[in-house]
């Protein structure tokens, strides 16, 4: 559905993205990178909001830059939730829904759909500048699904939500791509991403750097010893227990934190499972316990420093 | 590692059988016409009432109608019923301007800054099409707070003074009620939306225009003071109306075939009675100020994200 190639595009003397090339099938394909990697550019090549300096960019084979055959079938969720704040969030959908095309009995039906396909029933009489950043959320989400879209382009569909409404949006998400359209959610928190979809493109300072499952490029990960922080009142006799594992390899403490420990171990997953074991013989009080290398950064680090 | 849960699709690609458009098959023929109703609803909700102040411009003259029935013409002076209208048209201006500031200076402007063009420029609608939405708006608005009040005295007239003569200049005084009441809601509508779309603030963009509108006012009384002193008598008068509120005012009088007045009698300047100003470069800075107005607003819509404090 959605073709890059090649496709680059220059801020003046600033690369937005550089040289990629990819496919975006049907179902649900993340775009995943940190700020500054080009996600919101690489979306508005998509949208047409921008044309792309070089190469091309193709959205049901056409080129969507101020492409209205293109518009018709593609819906697009910012991550901007400015919006007519005087509005209600009903009036702004059928505002977004005439503009789509549709008018009279069928944008009423849709635009009900919509709303309720969202959750937003009961604040849709109210105006947009009293909803909180997660009905904004889903209001943004209705005007882009109104229409029906076959391509669904969501620019950080999760940021500023609360877990529930994460949760809630992550499940709408998932439910929209089981209908067979091509979903495209940009994000730079890796753990949202894998909660709705294994098939990402890994971008890095404008360039492709990774594309296909996500759980593959864990495995990657895991292949480079991990990094846990715990927290304790007991830090040397819980890091003299986890010194029994083989897998442990190193433990280290902070100066500056006299109750932390730091622990590098080659198998993450025998770690979690042996950890509560030895917490719970030892008896020892967990304050603080934190993943280092659970994070997007440390996947562009290992891809990038091998 | 979250597993995946168990709504989410199997695999990459949930459903690859084909499957058929079912949205929309095609666009609306009149696709501005979305942008120009959403625009007015919102106006009408925040600045109605400003309207309303239109009407009060059109009360002095009815009321000066209305007294000239008690009036002897030798005190009243002799009055065409059209430079009543004119009286009215000229009072409407300030108004007119004062709606345009509040309307049209934001109208584009107020899109930029609720970031609505990212969501708007990929709908089915070109950038040509908004033009036009938002351009047609601001002249609805003010074409029709122009004309309406107008019409209303037309109205009263038509009810009240045909034993004075005005069924004799009925006809003749409706196409040019019309067409003085296009001419502001053109201006404006141009040159306010041209000052928008340069901006990411309404505030911004209502202090522009506002400082815009007064600026050249100022600057145009000034230029016809200078050519007075240089012995340019004679283009003074159209010197002067070099501004957007002179070209108004000025064409309006060719309209209306209306000399500026206070009280029914002809204001003066310089000892002698204020001429009309030359109706051709009215008309062409007129058409300059849209041109440049609509130009200005073509090259500066664009899905920009402004980003708020």
């Amino acid at each position: 559905m959605i073709s890059l190639r090649n496709a680059s595009r220059w801020y003046g003397q600033v690369i937005g993205i550089n040289d990629i090339t990819a496919d975006l099938p049907p179902g649900l394909t993340a775009l995943l990178g940190p700020n500054g990697a080009g996600k919101s550019t690489l979306i508005k090549l998509i949208t047409g909001i921008l044309r792309p300096t070089t190469g091309s960019v193709l959205v049901f084979g056409e080129r969507p830059f101020a492409n209205t055959k293109v518009y018709r079938r593609l819906g697009y969720c910012p991550e901007i939730d400015g919006l007519y704040e005087s509005m209600t969030g009903r009036e702004f959908v059928t505002a977004m829904a005439a503009v789509s095309g549709l008018k009279g009995a069928l944008l009423r039906k849709k635009v009900d759909e919509a709303i309720s396909l969202v959750g937003m029933e009961a604040a849709a009489s109210r105006v947009i500048g009293g909803y909180s950043k997660g009905m904004k959320q889903r209001i943004k989400l209705a005007q882009a699904i109104v229409h029906d879209p076959d391509v669904l382009v969501l620019d950080e569909p999760l940021s500023g939500l609360d877990p529930i409404g994460r949760r809630d949006m992550t499940n709408l998400i998932c439910s929209l791509a089981q209908q067979g359209k091509c979903i495209v959610v940009s994000s730079h928190i890796l753990h949202e991403v894998e909660q709705m979809t294994s098939n990402i493109l890994l971008l890095y300072r404008g360039r492709l750097l990774a594309s296909g499952d996500v759980y593959h490029i864990r495995s990657l990960i895991d292949k480079h010893p991990h990094r846990v922080q715990i927290e304790t009142s007991e830090p040397r006799l819980l890091a003299a227990e986890l010194m029994r594992f083989p897998h442990v390899v190193s433990v280290r403490f902070s100066d500056g934190s006299p109750n932390q420990v730091e622990v590098e171990t080659k198998n993450p997953e025998a770690f979690y499972s042996q950890l509560p074991d030895v917490v719970l013989e030892g008896d020892f009080e967990i304050t603080a316990f934190e993943s280092l290398d659970n994070n997007l950064e440390a996947v562009f680090r290992y891809l990038t420093e091998g | 590692m979250n597993p995946p849960d168990e709504a989410q699709p199997k695999g990459l690609i949930a459903d690859l059988s084909y499957r058929g458009y079912e949205g929309p098959l095609l666009t609306r023929r009149f696709r501005w016409w979305v942008i120009t109703r959403n625009e007015i609803k919102l106006v009408f909700r925040n600045v109605w009432l400003l309207g309303l102040l239109v009407i009060f411009a059109y009360l002095i003259p009815g009321v000066q109608l209305y007294l000239r029935s008690f009036i002897p013409p030798e005190i009243v002076g002799e009055r065409s019923f059209a430079s009543y209208f004119y009286t009215g048209y000229s009072g409407s201006l300030f108004w007119l301007f004062l709606v345009a500031l509040l309307i049209g200076a934001p109208s584009i402007a107020g899109d930029n800054r609720a970031n609505a063009l990212q969501i708007l420029l990929a709908k089915p609608i070109t950038k040509l099409d908004y033009l036009i939405g938002k351009l047609a708006a601001v002249f609805f608005i003010l074409f029709g707070m122009s004309l309406i009040p107008a019409l209303a005295l037309y109205l009263f007239c038509l009810g009240s003074f045909n034993d004075q003569g005005f069924s004799k200049e009925a006809l003749g005084i409706l196409p040019r009620i019309i067409a003085a009441s296009l001419l502001p809601a053109v201006v404006h509508s141009s040159v306010a939306v041209g000052v928008s779309a340069r901006s990411k603030s309404p505030m911004v963009a209502t202090a522009v225009y506002g400082a815009l509108y007064i600026a050249l006012s100022i600057v145009s009384q000034i230029a016809s003071n200078i050519v007075v002193d240089r012995g340019g008598q004679e283009v003074a008068t159209t010197v002067m109306h070099l501004s957007i509120s002179g070209v108004l005012s000025g064409i309006g009088q060719h309209i209306y075939n209306a000399q500026p007045s206070f009280l029914g009698q002809p204001l003066r300047i310089w000892g002698e009675p204020l001429p009309r100003p030359e109706l051709l470069p009215m008309v062409a800075l007129a058409a300059a100020l849209c041109a440049l107005g609509i130009t200005l607003a073509a090259s500066h819509i664009q899905a920009v994200e402004v980003v708020r404090d």
